[in-house]
């Protein structure tokens, strides 16, 4: 009995190698879009409380004044931040 | 404090090294500790009454106490910025420069391993910040 199912889960998985399976792609990809999709504002929803991340824009503050300081201080002092590591 | 830790998750986040660990507080007591030390009074008096005297208060108690894990000391210059530019002040690059700051925050971290005395690191970094800190 396990190996007739065995065989049947391999031809399961075998056809999707034929016509069917070109037609599934891009059902795949539309629901990997919708997730990613679905997953931005939940990111960002997250983000309440406007916590800084590492994101492509650089470091994000709560405080502008602290952002002005922090970029005042790695333009004035870059090379100390660089070596001064713990 | 959301201040501090942001600053260093920025400072992290921009600068890395293997110890860069963007925004964890290892020790959350540390941090208050250093934050609240500026506000100290002593028989009612405060102990730290001008304001490069509280600059260097903060500044040596965050130095002291290491309260992220990994990049106290970038942190501390970075807030040494931020604290001057939210009191509408900002540090003279012609007293307190580059060098000068990296060989400062380098003592004061390792003052123990250095065989300098605490109020010596203190004292040290208010001479410097005396004269390094002025109003815009």
């Amino acid at each position: 009995m396990k190996h007739g199912h065995k065989e049947k889960g391999k031809k399961a998985k075998a056809k999707p190698s034929g016509k069917k399976a070109s037609k599934s792609k891009p059902a795949q990809a539309a629901k990997s879009k919708k997730g990613s999709v679905a997953a931005a504002p939940a990111r960002g929803g997250s983000n309440g409380k406007g916590r800084g991340r590492g994101g492509p824009d650089g470091p994000t503050f709560n405080n502008p004044v602290v952002a002005t300081a922090f970029k005042r201080a790695i333009k004035k002092f870059p090379n100390a931040f660089r070596r001064l590591a713990d | 404090m959301q201040d501090l830790v942001d600053l260093h998750r920025a400072v992290s986040v921009e600068f890395g090294g293997t110890q860069a660990h963007p925004g964890v507080v290892e020790s959350q007591f540390g941090l208050i500790n250093a934050v609240q030390r500026p506000q100290v009074t002593t028989l009612g008096r405060e102990a730290y009454p001008s304001f490069p005297d509280k600059v260097a208060a903060f500044l040596f108690a965050l130095l002291m106490n290491s309260p992220f894990r990994g990049g106290n000391r970038r942190v501390a210059l970075a807030s040494l910025f931020a604290f001057c530019e939210l009191n509408n002040r900002t540090i003279d690059s012609r007293v307190l420069d580059e060098k000068t700051a990296e060989t400062l925050f380098k003592r004061a971290s390792a003052h123990r391993e250095l065989g300098i005395a605490p109020e010596n690191v203190f004292r040290e970094i208010r001479e410097i910040l005396t004269r390094a800190i002025v109003t815009l």
